[in-house]
């Protein structure tokens, strides 16, 4: 469960160019829904994201994850809630473009020290599941994007996490990978993970298993 | 661990034990020459080594003078630290006084 | 440890093939010249030490109007009353300027060449032709000196000139053998009574007069009764020559550190801080890790590895290669540093002196600073916030 408390974000605080991306949002996501937040570029989709993941804190308000006040969390402290919680797949993939797939996928699992026999299982499953298995040892460099954008997933799911949050997914694909992609959420709806998706696709709009659609504009939530 | 990795790690302790073998070597085989170097010096019984002639304030400077460049006092015993650093005349032109 | 982390650092490095290979030549050279300087100046300092307790306990000169002059032999009687003083000796020597070289020699007399150094004789000097030393005309001299003679076209012979501008004609007997080059080279030595000639000296006068103490202890209150008896006399003893060793080495090395040191780390510095600083890239990289839920710590971590292994490396290749260059090629160019005053250059081996304490010295003086250097940077960039690379 995830409980946005009057969450407000000021950008640039007390300076000229001060910007409030968001104003005054209240929201709550059950465990296992699939949320799309929709919205022109600009209306804060990004920020609200980054607030759920605890990759920066509200500048009012408070973000209760899992009865966990993840906005009032020392920095230290929402590394490990990221690590275990979340897997965040970003709008520019952020994969380590020197790193093999392989690589770039074990590295939420490195502070962890993880068994390396169970852990290349679970790469190879990830592998197989998305298809990817030919690029294992292949550099991200030398990746298409959907081969990119599906190393990006793989590595969001290696610590098999609740919650997927996935920001513009389908903002550099084209029309087959993105309903390839959608088949992958689809999937991992079925697992019963809580999945929120940033996105002005219409694509994601009409979908049977999505359970809300929330419009967002200027910084606020509109309709849901 | 990563293939590269542990081929550091190889790397590393080879390193090591080239190292450790080196200074073994290099102890096992030094040359000292301890007790001529000693008999040599029982005779002439002065201290320094040869390694500063240019300049008779230099070579045996406890014994030579009180009275030495930049001496700090007359109770010192000559330690200037240049005296074996600085070259001021060229093997070729040893005058000190140089002639127009 | 956790070997995923040490993989990671280790792979980061390869990745940056081009700048880490940069670092670790950088590193090194600067370990090589460093730690080649302080094991040639181990070596020197091993050489005078090793020698130390030959010289002699105490040495009695004579000092007017704050020069010295030489002392009159008629003190031996005063000083032999001294408790404790077992024999005094007097001796002469000096130093004789060869014009023609611009070289000092140092001219030694010892009693005569009779048979009480024989045994000596035979361990320190090539080929001693005995039947020709104890004619008493003739010299042994070190190896320098001899070279610098045929140099000069004097072959066996050489023609000393007195104060009264009369030549002395003097033959060489021997020459000193090449292991106590870096002691003898140059040195001569002959029979008191022609240097009491050579350089004109008063009969009942010497340079100085060396004691012989039964016991060590009382050393340093013989010679402060010296100094009472003979106001007029410096008197060294054997723990002032040491000291006086120290110092130098103490000032050389030091100023050596301080110099190679202060240079090499601003030129590391900068750049680093130029070539390195931290790269858009490297910002980037970091904030994605923190963003996969890297704590600093973690991140800090395999910076500290990375660099780890780059210093550790550098300092194992550049020791090595240092110890080679001395010890096996005998430092070419950089002993001239020190024996750069010389005009005889004596040609010897540098002994091998391993000495931990300089290491660590090395260790510590440039392992922290570099790994500060590619950590602090680091520390800065992963406290920022986690979501920039959402941008
Ligand atoms: N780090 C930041 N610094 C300053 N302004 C920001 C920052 N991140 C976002 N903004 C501003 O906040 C607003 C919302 O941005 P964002 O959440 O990225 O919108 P969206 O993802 O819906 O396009 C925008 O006006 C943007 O310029
Ligand atoms: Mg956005």
């Amino acid at each position: 469960m995830i409980e946005c408390k009057n969450i407000t974000k000021v950008f640039n605080q007390n300076k000229r160019n001060e910007q409030t991306a968001l104003k005054n949002i209240n929201l709550e996501i059950k465990s296992g829904e699939l949320v799309v937040l929709k919205g022109a570029s600009g209306s804060g989709k990004s920020t609200l994201l980054s607030l759920i993941a605890a990759l920066s804190k509200p500048t009012i308000g408070e973000m209760v994850v899992d009865d966990k006040r993840v906005s009032k969390m020392p920095d230290n402290f929402t590394a490990m809630f990221r690590r275990q919680n979340i897997g965040f797949i970003f709008q520019k993939y952020n994969l380590i473009s020197t790193l093999s797939s392989y690589e770039n996928i074990i590295l939420p699992t490195i502070p962890s020290n993880p068994d390396e026999i169970e852990l290349d299982k679970r790469v190879d499953e990830l592998l197989k599941m998305f298809d990817i298995t030919s690029k294992k040892e292949s550099h991200i460099k030398n990746l298409s994007g959907g081969e990119q954008q599906r190393v990006a997933i793989a590595r969001a799911l290696i610590n098999n996490p609740k919650i997927i949050i996935a920001d513009e997914p389908t903002a550099n694909l084209d029309e087959k990978l993105s309903l390839e992609f959608i088949d992958i959420i689809k999937e991992l709806k079925q697992q019963k993970r809580t999945i929120i998706i940033a996105t002005h696709d219409p694509l994601f709009f009409n979908l049977d298993f999505v359970d809300r659609v929330i419009e967002m504009k200027d910084g606020q939530i509109l309709c849901s | 661990m990563n293939k590269l990795g542990k081929y550091f790690l190889v790397l590393l302790f080879v390193l090591l034990g080239l190292f450790a073998i080196e200074t073994l070597y290099m102890y096992t085989t030094a040359k000292h020459h301890k007790t001529i170097k000693n008999e040599f010096v029982k005779i002439v019984g002065l201290p320094d080594l040869a390694i500063s002639n240019g300049a008779n304030f230099i070579r045996h400077r406890s014994y030579s003078d009180t009275f030495s460049l930049f001496s700090n006092g007359p109770e010192l015993l000559e330690y200037f630290p240049s005296t074996f650093t600085y070259n001021f005349a060229k093997k070729n032109n040893p005058a000190r006084i140089q002639t127009p | 440890m956790n070997h995923f982390l040490i993989g990671f650092a280790i792979s980061s490095l390869f990745r940056r093939g081009a700048k880490s290979f940069f670092t670790i030549f950088i590193f090194t050279s600067l370990i090589f010249l460093l730690s080649s300087i302080l094991f040639i100046s181990n070596s020197i300092k091993e050489e005078l030490f090793i020698t130390l307790k030959s010289l002699p306990q105490i040495t009695v000169q004579k000092l007017q109007a704050g020069r010295h002059t030489n002392i009159e032999i008629s003190k031996i009687d005063k000083l032999l009353k001294l408790n404790g003083v077992q024999s005094a000796i007097p001796r002469i020597w000096g130093y004789y300027y060869f014009e023609k070289a611009g070289v000092n020699f140092s001219i030694v007399g010892i009693d005569s060449f009779d048979k009480q150094y024989k045994k000596s004789f035979e361990a320190i000097v090539k080929d001693v032709d005995f039947d020709e030393l104890y004619k008493n005309n003739s010299m042994i001299v070190g190896e320098g000196v001899d070279k610098v003679l045929r140099e000069n076209y004097y072959q066996g012979v050489f023609n000393f000139i007195k104060p009264d501008g009369e030549l002395k004609k003097i033959k060489i007997a021997s020459t000193f053998k090449s292991a106590t080059a870096l002691e003898s080279n140059d040195i001569i030595l002959m029979p008191k009574d022609l240097v009491l000639e050579i350089f004109g000296m008063n009969k009942n006068e010497v340079t100085d007069i060396v004691l012989e103490i039964a016991n060590p202890e009382e050393i340093p209150t013989i010679a402060k009764k010296i100094k009472n008896l003979f106001p007029d006399s410096k008197v060294i003893t054997n723990s002032d020559l040491r000291v006086s060793y120290q110092n130098i080495f103490d000032y050389k090395s030091g100023m050596f550190l301080a110099l190679f040191i202060i240079s090499a780390f601003t030129f590391f510095m900068i750049v680093y801080d130029k070539a390195s600083g931290l790269s858009s890239e490297e910002k980037r990289e970091i904030g994605i890790l923190k963003a996969l839920g890297w704590k600093i710590d973690d991140v800090l971590k395999a910076k500290f590895y990375e660099a780890f292994v780059v210093s550790f490396i550098s300092f194992l290749v550049g020791v090595m290669l240092a110890l080679f260059f001395v010890y096996t090629l005998q430092a070419p160019l950089l002993k001239d540093i020190f024996i750069g005053y010389s005009r005889l250059k004596p040609v010897f081996d540098l002994p091998f002196a391993f000495d931990f304490q300089t290491l660590f010295l090395l260790f510590f003086l440039t392992i922290p600073i570099y790994i500060a250097a590619i950590i602090i940077p680091s520390w800065r960039v992963a406290s920022m916030n986690a979501d920039e690379v959402m941008r």
